[in-house]
């Protein structure tokens, strides 16, 4: 009798969580008539692995803002999308985040190195969020369409041809504890996109001519 | 259409399945088996045997070993996941890695330089990394009895020559120096042949033999000139199934392995399943080959199936990943393997 869960789809792993006894911890997705739902889940079995499970998907809720779907351990946007690619960033950072840290400051405006200035996040409705520097140099202009693009890649957002200023979702709906979280990301997209990718390569055993 | 599935054939084992299988002999289903590892970072949790101490400790090694049967519905336990297990005991540097990488050699840093300095030692089999693998048969064994196939592995002296002499090294040495590398190979092939023959006794069904002259390093003209016959010696010397393990494009050479004597080979997705049983002409089992870094990694169950269903159309007779899966794929590809292997069958009830 198979010890596997039905837990639906597989969207991401970390595969050794460093602050609970390198315990793997998976994103699920389910995706039926109700919607998109995602959960937290772990086959360890080890004292501590359900609370710190807790914790992940409490702070999804809080800086992702996801809700609970009544009656069970699943969570959802209240959009009813799935906005995987941003979500699966999301869950990546709150596991590599240590739990005992300086709390996350949700913040919609975070200083740009390469600008030298902030760079602010403006939520205008239905979606729709407007870039921009708190300078008005050459460089801060360039960050903006940067930092545009930045989310257009972790969130999968659409950028209109006509303005590098803006970057909208689908489903037409605000998310902004989502943006905020992914903002430092946006800024810095490479980096970002680097430790996803050293995350996922591990574990590929070499045949031995290429393992040296 | 498969010509080994017969429906005239009453239900099987496991071990029946994969046993009759290697012999080529009519199966009830194709079985799905495992020659190398399928230990994933989630298995390790499920438990509670991570790398790298389940490479070292037989109780740890047995249990998550038999998540490929108890879990994932295969036909077959194979409890080495790695391929430094005989390296190890022959002394060189390790690297063990954590939970979610592999343990591997240091082969920048080889341990010897010529055949004279190859020395088996006296205690080979009883050091922990030999000793572990043996012990860890002995519980599978004594388990599982007769219901399920276990597999073991014994590394050749290609693969063992790469660890102990560094890879560069030794390749230039076998351009260079041809009967060097001969005395080589043949003075490891004694280490290849005691833990084979040591894991028979432990209880091992058949035997998984990796020797990586694979095909981004070494031709088909290679195999031919220097692992043939050895090859050939292990099926005479080595008295139970031997799967030879190869990583890469290898159809230049599988009509050499096909004359070796040993009961299947386990080949890779560089080659289509139609053409490498074109090449093998009956002559010696395939056992593959679901690709490991695309399909069980990040892809579904759909492009899994489908790679399954392309293998059994081929009559490919044992059905299972091309090589070592990757620690993190996700245990839903992994499951859809043995899940679409029964479902074809189920599909095609009267095909003989």
């Amino acid at each position: 009798m198979t010890r596997v869960k039905d837990l639906g789809s597989r969207i991401e792993l970390l595969p050794e969580d460093r602050h609970f006894r390198d315990i793997s911890i998976a994103l699920h997705v389910r995706e039926d008539e109700r919607g998109q739902r995602f959960l937290v889940h772990s086959y360890a079995s080890y004292d501590g692995t359900e609370a710190r499970i807790a914790y992940i998907s409490d702070e999804l809720r809080r800086l992702g803002g996801l809700e609970k779907v009544p009656g069970g351990s699943y969570l959802r946007f209240p959009c009813g999308s799935g906005h995987r690619t941003a979500l699966r960033r999301l869950f990546t950072r709150i596991c590599r985040r240590d739990p005992n840290g300086p709390a996350v400051a949700n913040s919609l405006t975070a200083y740009d190195k390469k600008a030298d200035c902030d760079i602010i996040i403006t939520s205008e409705g239905d979606g729709r969020y407007r870039i921009a520097a708190a300078l008005e140099t050459p460089m801060a202009k360039r960050r903006i369409g940067a930092t545009r693009n930045g989310f257009v890649k972790l969130t999968q957002m659409t950028a209109p041809d006509t303005a590098d200023d803006l970057a909208t979702f689908a489903c037409g709906m605000a998310h902004d504890d989502m943006v905020a979280m992914l903002l430092p990301d946006a800024l810095n997209v490479r980096g970002a996109t680097r430790e996803q990718d050293a995350l996922r390569s591990g574990g590929v055993l070499s045949a031995p001519g290429r393992a040296d | 259409m498969s010509i080994h599935s017969d429906p005239a054939v009453p239900e099987m084992t496991s071990r029946e399945r994969v046993l009759a299988a290697l012999r080529m002999e009519p199966v009830d289903r194709t079985p799905v088996c495992n020659p190398t590892s399928v230990a994933t970072v989630e298995l390790m949790d499920m438990v509670d045997a991570p790398f790298p101490s389940a490479n070292r400790e037989p109780e740890q090694m047995a249990r998550l070993a038999a998540t490929s049967y108890e879990d994932l519905g295969f036909d077959s336990i194979m409890p080495v996941y790695s391929v430094i297990q005989e390296s190890s005991a022959l002394g060189c540097k390790m690297q063990w890695e954590g939970k979610g990488n592999w343990p591997t050699v240091r082969m920048s840093e080889p341990i010897w330089k010529s055949a004279d300095d190859i020395k088996i030692p006296d205690d080979f089999l009883h050091r922990q990394d030999t000793k572990c693998v043996l012990d860890a048969l002995r519980i599978l064994r004594r388990e599982y009895g007769d219901e399920v196939a276990i597999i073991g592995k014994t590394m050749g002296p290609w693969s063992l020559a790469y660890h102990c002499f560094g890879v560069e090294p030794f390749l230039l040495m076998s351009l260079d120096d041809p009967d060097e590398t001969r005395r080589i190979l043949d003075r490891l092939k004694e280490a290849t042949i005691q833990f084979g023959l040591a894991q028979i006794d432990a209880g091992a069904d058949a035997l998984t033999l990796p020797d990586h002259a694979t095909g981004d390093l070494v031709s088909g003209a290679y195999y031919e000139k220097y692992l043939l016959d050895l090859h050939t010696e292990f099926a005479e010397k080595i008295r139970c199934p031997l799967i030879l393990h190869i990583c890469g494009r290898t159809v230049d050479r599988m009509k050499f392995i096909a004359q070796t004597g040993m009961a299947a080979f386990h080949y890779d997705s560089k080659n289509t399943a139609a053409e490498s049983m074109a090449e093998v002409e009956g002559r010696i089992a395939l056992v593959g080959n679901i690709n490991n870094p695309e399909t069980l990694f990040s892809k579904t169950p759909v492009e899994v199936r489908a790679e399954v269903y392309e293998n059994l159309d081929a009559g490919v007779q044992l059905i299972g990943p091309e090589c070592a899966i990757p620690l993190q794929a996700p245990i839903e590809n992994l499951l859809e393997i043995s899940r679409a292997t029964k479902d074809w069958h189920a599909e095609r009830p009267t095909i003989n």
